[in-house]
């Protein structure tokens, strides 16, 4: 079966006053009909860039797609023309975003805004888009939707707001959601009704998922597979079972380590990534987590890591791989699960 | 590729180079500047600006005449543009070259001064206003509407019949109105900064209000201030070209732009380039800081800053 | 709860708005922002508190620092009632008692220099001077992990990470005792906040320093503190030992918020049961009487409607307000 979504080797350039920012720096990954990928990274890594090149949001200029194909269901997005690009946003793709508060237009109606989307991108009536529009108003879980259909976004809590964008991206039926940090303006408990909400969703309608996140917390519970990215580049993937208990990459070590774990018995001291990521403006030679990593070795401040094959699907970009460290690697992981 | 076995050697890491910056350090104004000179019209309003200043500084230098000086003969007066008046003279045989950039030096005078008291004045007021807020706010922001209520004009003639009339008496007709919008405008943007959490550091640091308003409020605001200012200076040049068209600015021989266009429209028919040089020029002013003011604006937008 | 010296008690917290709503309504609706809250803090400690956005915990945060005036209530800060201050006393007292803030791109004047922020509490208390101010602006800048390099660079220039540093180093620059931590880490990715979190409490071990810290992040607060506070619309609904509160949770909106917290374990995600409440919290303006939480509450009774629960002693520290414990 032919991947729905195939990005390859896509490069994204800022260019601003100071230079070239190199946001994204070679991206490659497919996904799935009905699967839910995981983008995991600290700010700066690329990920929203990522997300919003596949839905041909970046601001042109300054943004800039260097190099690379985005393949969706058989079209090139790259090179589509914007006519063609606002038949698919929206339609076969959706995309949410983090802010709650402003991603509503405040002046109109919540319903309207979803009939609204429903009529653009399907041959309905009136009468038809405001049925669709309560449907998914019902579906989302917001309570008594009639009277959510006739009010504004003010009137709504951010988890309400959410509920309703989420409504909105999904009333059309996508192929694919692309929720860019779709909880993390919103308190936890809310966060879990989201979550819970955007996982009975995704089951009921097929539609597959990226997540785009910098808290692996969430990523656990809702993904099928997850992509590590770091500096623009993507630096480790694989099953989400692979990522948390066998993962290959110091990056994700560092990540999986920061965080407390509320099930922790006892008080250990948390092991920070030390440093800040780079400046993709000047993005350094070898490998990029080189300065930050406890285990870097010469060859990685002189040669960009290829992807080493872990097992089946499951991939990290780290010379702790190469057959000439054989050990190392495996023995320093070892001591970030236990 | 075949990389030697021993690159992999693990190093020692100086954790320092994870904090370094690598960009350059560029302050507000500094990037603000850059912009600026990105944007074609508003250099040119900022020459066009720099030239007139400089005109009207050397101007009545350059040439033989003075501003006041008479020529009543049947030749002197009312003279066409030529060789020796370069832009003619006048009905009393004045040089209207020199009492062009003489009316200029007024003119931009009055503009600079009254932008400066406003800013002045206006800043002040409005940063007190707006930072103590309560009853002080509600006190001073009446105080605002009241003088805002009097009629500009009214209270220029009220102010020429208490003081002589003149270049002093418009200066502070014209600084004592023109606070008042800069006023409200600062009050607004304090209110919007004073809940910022470098403002509450700061007081809980125990910083006193005088140096909140002044160290963290007012250069916070200082981008809208700034192009509000620079649209203020052709507003009060107008303003006394107007006062002057009326009769109430500064009066004969002194020459502002105003006084010459409101002589010049009296022999509008006869002698049309009596009016056309002062109107020309201040027209000139008037579009050269409104399009530097634009650019200004542009330039000191926080939401383009990257 | 470390036995020793109380450094801050708190009684009867109150901080209520008044909203205003324009000419015509006469009465003013009030926002019970902090609601009636006691609670005290000993040398040395770390009282983590907990609860979502709206709840009151910032506002509780500063108005312990006066920085809005209180509704009610005193707070002793070593036995002294500080609300009862003038200004005089108050400047002094601000020595003592610090705050680092959530937004590390808000909580720094874009148009200052990092030496003039972290300067600026040494101008204002008259601290030291000349080169010893310059001193003393690098020794705070490496105490944080800075390079005293960047010192003349603008806020702009640094991350969100280093930034935060540059908002703790100005806490410090008074050598402060108490420093309330309002979500300092909220605004910073996770690989960030290990660093910040693991510099307080390294700061916390060298300086004998008493931290509030204000989150909603359950992990993190249960990871830093000895004691939390979990509050609610205002009000304070437990308050226990660290491990106790996650062991045995006995408020049920606790109960809630730890069930809600996401796992970094795909297994432990997927088995888990969740607690997932109904619905949003409800407007703290004017909130109805009884217990604040029985709209949301699975077990919610009758006389949740009638009385509103008090904070109960249930042993060893441990207090609950739930009339169903």
């Amino acid at each position: 079966m032919a991947a729905l979504l195939e990005v390859k080797d896509l490069k994204v350039s800022f260019f601003i006053h100071a230079g070239e920012v190199q946001a994204v720096r070679g991206v490659s990954f497919t996904l799935d009909k009905g699967e839910s990928l995981a983008i995991v990274g600290e700010s700066g890594c690329g990920k929203s860039v990522t997300a919003q090149t596949i839905m041909r949001l970046i601001p042109t200029p300054p943004g800039r797609i260097m190099d690379g194909s985005v393949n969706f269901a058989g079209q090139d997005l790259v090179n589509q023309p914007e006519k063609g690009m606002q038949r698919v946003r929206g339609k076969d793709i959706s995309m949410i975003f983090q802010d709650p508060m402003t991603s509503l237009n405040p002046t109109m109606t919540v319903g309207n805004q979803i009939a609204e989307v429903v009529r653009l991108h399907q041959k309905v009536d009136a009468a038809q888009a405001r049925e669709r529009a309560l449907e998914m108003l019902r579906l989302v879980g917001l309570p008594n939707p009639e009277r959510c259909y006739s009010q504004y976004p003010h009137e709504f809590s951010g988890g309400m707001r959410q509920r309703a964008i989420i409504a909105m991206a999904l009333s059309c039926e996508p192929k694919l959601l692309i929720a860019d940090e779709p909880t993390t303006a919103l308190d936890v408990t809310i966060q879990a009704q989201i979550l819970e909400l955007m996982k009975s969703m995704q089951s009921r309608l097929d539609t597959a998922i990226i997540l785009i996140t910098h808290d692996l917390g969430i990523v656990a519970g809702l993904c099928h597979r997850v992509l590590v990215m770091y500096a623009g580049r993507v630096v480790e993937s694989g099953k989400v079972e692979d990522i948390y208990y066998r993962p290959q990459h110091p990056y994700t070590w560092g990540l999986l380590k920061s965080v407390p774990r509320l099930d922790a018995e006892s008080k250990r001291r948390l092991v920070p990534i030390l440093g800040q990521p780079p400046d993709l403006i000047k993005p350094p030679a070898g490998c990029a987590f080189a300065p930050r990593c406890n285990h870097a070795m010469r060859v990685c401040l002189e040669h960009e890591p290829p992807a080493f094959p872990v097992e089946d699907g499951h991939q990290a970009s780290c010379w702790l791989l190469h057959p000439h460290t054989a050990g190392v690697g495996a023995a320093a992981g070892l001591e970030v699960i236990s | 590729m075949e990389i030697s076995r021993d690159l992999f050697q693990p190093i020692a890491q100086g954790r320092e180079d994870a904090e370094a910056i690598v960009r350059p350090s560029t302050t507000y104004w500094q990037d603000a500047w850059r912009r600026l000179k990105q944007n074609k019209g508003a250099m040119a309003g900022l020459v066009i600006i720099i030239l007139l200043t400089v005109m009207a500084i050397i101007g009545p230098w350059i040439s033989p005449y003075t501003y006041d000086a008479q020529q009543l003969t049947a030749e002197g007066t009312n003279r066409l543009p030529d060789a020796t008046h370069w832009f003619g003279t006048d009905d009393l045989g004045r040089d209207l070259f020199t009492r062009v950039w003489y009316g200029a030096r007024i003119s931009l005078l009055i503009g600079f001064v009254t932008a400066l008291v406003q800013f002045l004045i206006g800043v002040t007021y409005g940063g007190i206003s707006g930072y103590l807020g309560g009853w002080v706010d509600e006190i001073m922001m009446r105080v605002v509407e009241v003088l805002y209520a009097v009629p500009f004009l009214l209270y220029v003639v009220l102010l020429m019949v208490l003081m002589e009339p003149g270049l002093k008496t418009i200066l502070i007709a014209l600084g004592a109105v023109y606070w008042l919008p800069i006023a409200r405008l600062v009050r607004g943007q304090v209110l919007s900064l004073k809940e910022q959490e470098y403002v509450l550091a700061a007081r809980a640091l125990g910083a006193s209000p005088w140096r909140i308003i002044f160290r963290h409020l007012i250069p916070n605001s200082m981008g809208p201030i700034l192009v509000y200012t620079t649209l203020a200076i052709p507003e009060a040049i107008f303003a006394e070209a107007w006062l002057s068209f009326l009769g109430l600015g500064v009066s004969a021989p002194i020459a502002s732009w105003g006084s010459l266009i409101s002589d010049g429209i009296a022999s509008i028919r006869q002698y049309p380039f009596q009016l056309f040089f002062p109107a020309f020029f201040i027209s000139l002013t008037i579009l050269a800081f409104n399009i530097f003011g634009d650019g200004l604006r542009d330039a000191l937008d926080p939401q383009l800053r990257k | 709860m470390k036995q020793g010296e109380v450094l801050v008690d708190v009684r009867n917290l109150k901080k209520y708005f008044n909203m205003s709503m324009g000419f015509v309504k006469r009465q003013r609706p009030v926002l019970k922002a902090v609601d009636d809250v006691s609670f005290s803090i000993a040398r040395g400690e770390t009282l983590g508190l907990v609860g979502e956005s709206g709840c009151g915990k910032t506002t509780l945060g500063r108005t312990l620092l006066r920085l809005y005036e209180p509704t009610a209530g005193k707070v002793f800060y070593r036995g002294q009632n500080i609300f009862a201050y003038n200004r005089g006393e108050m400047q002094r007292i601000r020595r003592k008692m610090q705050i680092i803030f959530q937004d590390p791109y808000a909580s720094l004047n874009p148009r200052m220099t990092v030496s003039d922020i972290i300067g600026e509490p040494l101008d204002i208390h008259g601290l030291v001077r000349g080169d010893d101010r310059k001193e003393r602006i690098h020794e705070l800048l490496r105490l944080v992990g800075l390079n005293p390099e960047h010192a003349a660079r603008f806020p702009h220039e640094f991350s969100g990470g280093q930034r935060q540093r540059i908002g703790i180093a100005r806490a410090l620059a008074v050598e402060p005792e108490f420093i309330i931590c309002d979500e300092p880490i909220s605004a910073l990715d996770v690989s960030i906040q290990a660093q910040i979190v693991n510099m307080l409490e390294e700061l916390q071990d060298n300086l004998g320093l008493t931290y509030l810290f204000i989150a909603h992040d359950l992990a993190m607060v249960k990871h830093i503190s000895d004691r939390v506070a979990v509050m609610y619309m205002g009000k304070i609904v437990e308050l226990s030992e660290s491990r106790e509160l996650y062991r045995h949770p006995l408020h049920p909106y606790s109960q809630a918020l730890l069930s809600a917290v996401p796992v970094p374990d795909p297994q432990v995600a997927k088995g888990r049961q969740r607690i997932i409440l109904e619905g949003d919290a409800p407007s703290p303006i004017d909130p109805p009487g009884g217990c604040r939480f029985r709209a949301r509450c699975p077990r919610a009774k009758a006389v949740c409607q009638e009385q509103e629960p008090t904070l109960r002693n249930m042993g060893g520290g441990h207090q609950v307000a739930c009339h169903l414990v």
